[in-house]
């Protein structure tokens, strides 16, 4: 039987304990992490009657790149936003938005048959300023 | 006389020496005390903890936004985390989609971080935790459509939610 020999013994336990020393010195500094759950919740709005979905478009007839905002089913015309050249006149619905225009009200007169065009001025209205003039009218189609 | 003196003081010196007083002792032994710490963060949440981007009408013009708080309780003296989010339900980044709509989230640390009380060396001297708010503030940009099978009184999906988890790295 043979017996172990002490200093063996010795060497194999100063190697363990450098071993050791050696892992402890050069443990990574491993961030820690913790997590927290909460909820993200969204309600795409549903309108209340079927076939009103709204659709959007910049390329109609006569929307002279406005965005009109139509009914998807019926093509109803909900919001007219004028851009480049008109500015929104009301948010109401059927279109209407401010044409900003060079026509005098001697021009206008006895000659509105000739600026009419796509679709039917429901409504207008000739505003006078200090040296200029604009038409702003309501228009369906 | 003076032999009564000596013969009295012999006698209590005798006494003295039978009925030794009793001395008290002390000895040390030093020893070592040791802790190895590990720093945690726990979520300690109460209430709502919900980003509600609430009801978002399709090609609306404006952004819709919401935000909660967040809090953890850390070990003392941990410095400001750095986060993330759940790459289940979206990007780490903080992206996700809801009912085919684009939003992002942004985690940020609230200045009102309350500094825990240390422990003291007396009985039951356990000190407090820091505790940390975590605003996480979202946005659901407008302009967008949105996605909603079907007609669109019946359309699936019109209210949506999943669960995002924020993680803090400390």
């Amino acid at each position: 039987m043979p017996s172990k020999s002490p200093m063996r013994g010795r060497a194999a336990c100063r190697a363990v304990a450098l071993a050791l020393w050696l892992g402890g010195w050069a443990l990574p500094g491993t961030a820690a992490q913790s997590g927290s759950a909460f909820t993200v919740t969204v309600t795409l709005n549903k309108p209340a009657a079927a076939g009103t979905g709204l659709c959007r478009s910049r390329t109609g007839a006569g929307t002279f790149g406005a965005t009109v905002t139509v009914v998807c089913g019926t093509g109803t015309v909900t919001g007219l936003e004028a851009t480049g050249h008109g500015m929104p006149w009301l948010p109401m619905h059927g279109g209407a938005y401010r044409f900003l225009t060079r026509i005098t009200s001697d021009e206008l007169s006895g000659t509105i048959d000739s600026y009419t065009g796509v679709g039917t001025s429901t409504s207008f209205r000739l505003i006078s300023a200090a040296g200029w003039e604009y038409v702003e009218m309501t228009v369906g189609w | 006389m003076k032999k009564f003196l000596t013969s009295a003081v012999a006698a209590a010196a005798f006494l003295a020496a039978v009925a030794p007083v009793t001395h008290a002792a002390t000895v040390t032994s030093g020893f070592t005390v040791s802790v190895s710490l590990v720093a945690i963060c726990t979520a300690t949440n109460s209430g709502a903890t919900t980003v509600d981007f609430g009801t978002y009408t399709a090609f609306q013009t404006a952004d819709n936004t919401d935000s909660v708080d967040l809090t953890f309780q850390c070990t003392r003296g941990l410095t400001a985390p750095t986060f993330s989010f759940d790459a289940v339900n979206g990007s780490a980044t903080g992206h996700g989609v809801l009912a085919g709509l684009n939003y992002s989230l942004v985690a940020t640390n609230e200045a009102n971080t309350t500094t825990g009380n240390a422990a003291t060396a007396t009985a039951g001297g356990v000190g407090t935790a820091d505790v940390r708010t975590v605003r996480v503030s979202g946005t659901m940009a407008g302009g967008q459509a949105g996605t909603c099978t079907g007609t669109a009184t019946t359309c699936a999906a019109a209210t949506a939610s999943h669960t995002r988890t924020l993680t803090v790295t400390y």
